[in-house]
């Protein structure tokens, strides 16, 4: 622990030793954040400028003209579209938009308004496009709601009209209806008469045949009696009667006979003749009453039958009279169905209000999260790259592997070290945001630490195996730069990702660590209310995951190249050695010259002096060349 | 009394690649060496260091250290550097070819920094600060930034950063490499004053001839395998077959007398190095020589300025081995 501690504060004062490297480091996203702040804490399009085209600047155009100026646009008209144009080319103007001499509406003509942009101004033509569509679309809703109103009124008219006739209606199917039972009525009293008559029915032939059968059993009864007087007559003699008594009995008989002969005579009168002839009367008069009837009958089904067809148009009109009933009932139904009555709504029944989930915030606090993890990306791995290439091109190095310290615990206090800067940085760029941008931090800081650790960790883990994979300060810083800026191009930060192909679009979007990073602190700081984390939790352990398999890496890395870097130290020394050599020839040839000309000085000083001031004197010159060979020696080194 | 060994190195293999870089090398270090390893550029000096202190694992062989606990107990077994290698890195302190501290720091900050990666306590490492800084001479410039330190004073910076943690043994790799003689003269100097306070030095070098002055101890060290161990006298003794003359006349035409001695039959001459100033004559018969030598220069009117007569130079010895290899 403590030598974990000693390494972070000897990376720390190596890191601050060099002031341009600290400077760029460690306030470098400061001053980032700080101009971006000034420069864009605003939700309003100050700087966008407008030009506007009309042939006639009309009243209803300058309301045009005020709409955008109420979106605080800057408006410059122009009389010639062309000019207009020419100053978007220019970068004078943003965009120009083109309205047409008259802005009424008719069914032959819409109003078509033209805007001209420069396309190659990726982000600008969007907040242009959604500014002018948002003032062209206010104005063209205004125009909307009155036409609306116009329908709306007209329609309500309609439905009172509609509830007038079908009153009317109903009473008209009423008094049919009145009509038909009259009419029911009528038919029945004409069923009512009987109108049946049966000559048959007096039944003159068995009048007939019965006088006539009654004529013959008188006659028969006659003959019977006369046949029983002559045999009575005849058998009186045998009945043992006196005289007298048979006289008295034949006179009576007699007598009898004369009666019955009487009544065969009047019976025979009658014969029937007038009575058959009273019948036939009868019986033709009856006929002539059935004809009657006949005809009374039939007058009164036809009369019935015509009755009932008139029954049957009255309810066949009643019938049609119920449909249009029906018909103008559903029509009204049909326009009370229409529940929204306001023109504004049928204009725009989905307006573009933004649900405050993410509340209309400055663009500055739009992008902080992005702009956060991207410092944290720069920075973790550019920071964690230099700490890596410092140690590993510090002499310093070998001493490390030889000291009984872990390689881990170097590691860590690399890690350690980046993720203290960068802390550093976090907590005044959250200070400054919180207090001048009035960021919502503080609700949600929790949250928010935890993704920034997380998220901190990885791209420093990821900093310090590019560091370890490659060998020059430049190589790494550029593969530095290059993976960051890898991970910032493939984030909609700069281009909508939306724009890519849809499986890379889905492959960037969940697994690029820099758009994990920013959404789920995106959702932590701007969102209202903020994400559970539990809801992110699945894009958290990506990042952990993502950070251990780089931290994986980074450990194996180290190994590698404690292995390797004796081989390195040994090729070093070999080249240096040659190069040595090299030196040495060079050298020897310089001294030899110089040995040379000490030679000669000493001969030329030594002529005619006395051995011990030669001896001095030669130990001198000696001492002088020796200082003389390793002055060269210096040079040459 | 035996002396105690710090350091026993067994039959030593290091290779990389196929090149075998040590093969079969032993010797043992012990306390109060000034332990030379000479050799060629290329012969495995560097090599054989690291694997001493375990920055280097070995093919073969092993390589004992003794605790600093045992340094008075002879009877403790040594332990090996490579299961230990924390341990060991508290025995000894190095200082390699390159100077290494952090050049952005000032000396007492270096020294700060890399004694607490020792563990040590405050106390003891600003004592141990305060002694360096007078040994080495840096006291008065403690507080200078590393980078604007002269060669010398940057060697001896490295020498206090490898000393800053009171090893038993120093290691120094080629410590005078790319320094100019009379700041190689206070190398050595300095290298023996730390000798002489109990510290155990090993070092590699290929001034052969400065080393003979200095170490007590002295393995030539010839492509990857040890040619001889020993102190420089018992190599002087075990290797010489010839004396060197070395003279100094005036006005010193050398070229001359070098003529007239070859053609002296009574005397052999093996080699001559003219170093302008001075000749040195290798001869396996020295009085003869010498006597011929005066009796050229009587004619020649030579004046004498200085002559000396030594057993040879461990250059010699060393040449003689690596030819006979």
């Amino acid at each position: 622990m403590i030598n974990l501690f000693k390494i972070i504060k000897k990376n720390f004062k190596i890191l601050l030793r060099s002031k341009t490297s600290a400077l760029i480091v460690i306030f470098g996203p400061l001053l980032i954040i700080f101009l971006m702040g000034l420069a864009f804490n605003n939700a309003n399009p100050f700087s966008i400028k407008i030009g506007i085209y009309s042939e006639s600047y009309s009243n209803q155009t300058e309301e045009f003209l005020e709409a955008f100026r109420a979106e605080n646009v800057n408006i410059v008209k122009f009389t010639d579209i062309e000019d207009c144009i020419e100053k978007i080319r220019d970068n004078d103007i943003h965009a120009c938009v083109e309205l047409p001499a008259t802005l009424e509406v008719s069914n032959e003509r819409k109003v078509e308004l033209i805007y001209h942009v420069d396309s190659s101004n990726l982000i600008l033509v969007d907040t242009i496009g959604n500014l002018i569509s948002k003032t062209i679309m206010n104005k063209s809703s205004q125009q909307s709601i009155s036409l609306t109103n116009i329908l709306l009124s007209k329609l309500e008219e309609t439905k009172s009209t509609i509830d007038a006739q079908n009153a009317q209606l109903s009473s008209l199917i009423e008094s049919n209806n009145q009509l038909k039972v009259d009419l029911g009525k009528v038919i029945t009293n004409l069923k009512s008469i009987n109108t049946e008559f049966d000559p048959n029915a007096y039944n003159l032939s068995q009048i007939k045949e019965k006088s006539q059968s009654l004529t013959k059993a008188a006659d028969s009864v006659v003959e019977d009696t006369l046949d029983m007087i002559e045999q009575l007559e005849d058998d009186v003699d045998d009945f043992c009667l006196n005289a007298s008594e048979e006289q008295a009995l034949l006179d009576d008989l007699n007598d009898t006979r004369t009666v019955v002969l009487v009544l065969q005579t009047e019976l025979s009168n009658n014969n029937g003749s007038s009575l058959s002839r009273l019948v036939n009367n009868l019986n033709t008069g009856l006929n002539v009453v059935q004809s009657q009837f006949n005809n009374i009958e039939n007058t009164r089904t036809e009369a019935i039958s015509s009755l009932n067809k008139t029954i049957d148009s009255i309810s066949s009109i009643n019938n049609k009279i119920s449909d249009i009933q029906k018909k103008l009932t559903n029509l009204k139904e049909s326009i009370g169905q229409i529940k929204i009555t306001r023109a504004d709504v049928i204009v725009s029944p989905f307006t573009t209000k933004v649900n405050q989930i993410a509340a209309k915030e400055t663009y500055l606090k739009k992008k902080m999260p992005s702009i956060i993890i991207l410092v944290v990306m720069f920075i973790g791995i550019l920071l964690a790259t230099t700490l890596v290439m410092i140690e590993k091109k510090s002499p310093a190095h070998f001493r490390n592997y030889i000291v009984p310290t872990r390689d881990i615990t170097f590691i860590i206090a690399t890690y350690l070290t980046s993720l203290i800067i960068i802390a550093l940085q976090l907590a005044i760029i959250l200070g400054v945001s919180v207090t001048v941008f009035k960021l919502n931090f503080l609700n949600n800081w929790i949250n928010i630490c935890l993704i920034l650790f997380v998220t901190t960790s990885l791209f420093i883990f990821l900093g310090m195996l590019i560091g370890y994979l490659f060998k020059s300060e430049e190589t790494s810083v550029l593969a530095a730069i290059s993976v960051g800026s890898l991970l910032f191009l493939l984030s909609d930060l700069l281009i909508p990702i939306e724009s890519m192909p849809l499986y890379l679009y889905n492959f960037v979007k969940s697994y690029n660590p820099f758009i994990i990073g920013s959404e789920l602190l995106k959702k932590s700081i701007i969102f209202i209310p903020p994400t559970p984390l539990k809801n992110m939790l699945n894009d958290v352990l990506l990042l952990v995951i993502y950070a251990t398999v780089s931290l994986i890496l980074v450990i194996i890395a180290h190994k590698l190249i404690r292995a390797n870097y004796l081989g390195k130290l040994m090729i070093r020394r070999a080249i240096r050695i040659r190069r040595m050599k090299k030196v040495t020839k060079k050298e020897k040839e310089q001294l030899k010259k110089a040995q040379k000309e000490i030679k000669k000085e000493n001969t030329k000083k030594m002529d005619g002096r006395t051995k011990a001031g030669k001896k001095a004197k030669a130990e001198k010159a000696i001492s002088e060349y020796e200082k003389h060979a390793a002055g060269v020696y210096l040079k040459m080194k | 009394m035996s002396k105690v060994t710090v350091f026993e190195v067994k039959n030593l293999v290091k290779q990389f690649g196929q090149k075998i870089v040590l093969d079969g090398v032993s010797f043992k270090v012990e306390k109060g060496d000034i332990f030379g390893v000479i050799g060629m550029s290329g012969s495995g000096k560097t090599t054989l260091l690291n694997t001493m202190i375990g920055f280097l694992d070995p093919d073969e062989g092993e390589v004992f250290y003794r605790p600093i606990r045992a340094l008075d107990n002879t009877t403790e077994s040594l332990k090996l550097v490579h299961k230990n290698k924390h341990e060991v890195e508290t025995v000894f302190g190095f200082a390699s070819q390159d100077p290494s501290f952090y050049l952005q720091l000032t000396i007492i900050e270096n020294l700060r920094h890399f004694g607490s990666l020792y563990g040590m306590s405050k106390k003891i490492l600003n004592s141990n600060i305060e002694k360096l800084l007078k040994l080495t001479g840096l006291e008065d410039a403690k507080k200078t930034i590393a980078r604007s330190l002269s060669g010398g004073m940057q060697k001896r910076l490295d020498i206090a950063c490898a000393l800053v943690h009171s090893p038993q043994v120093l290691i120094l790799d080629e410590p005078t490499a790319d320094l100019d003689p009379i700041l190689r003269k206070q190398m050595w100097e300095l290298i023996r004053q730390i000798n002489e306070r109990g510290t155990t030095i090993l070092l590699s070098s290929h001034f052969l001839s400065e080393l003979e002055g200095l170490c007590t101890k002295i393995a030539i060290l010839h492509n990857g395998k040890i040619l001889e161990v020993g102190s420089p006298n018992e190599l002087k003794y075990l290797y010489s077959k010839n004396e060197e003359i070395n003279l100094e006349t005036a006005p010193g035409r050398y070229k001359k007398i070098i003529e007239k001695l070859k053609k002296s039959s009574d005397v052999k001459i093996d080699k001559v190095i003219d170093k302008g100033h001075k000749i040195i004559i290798y001869t396996p018969k020295s009085e003869q020589a010498l006597h011929r030598i005066l009796h050229i220069m009587e004619q020649m009117n030579e004046k004498l300025l200085d002559v000396r007569v030594n057993k040879p130079s461990l250059n010699e010895i060393f040449e003689s081995l690596v030819e006979n290899d």
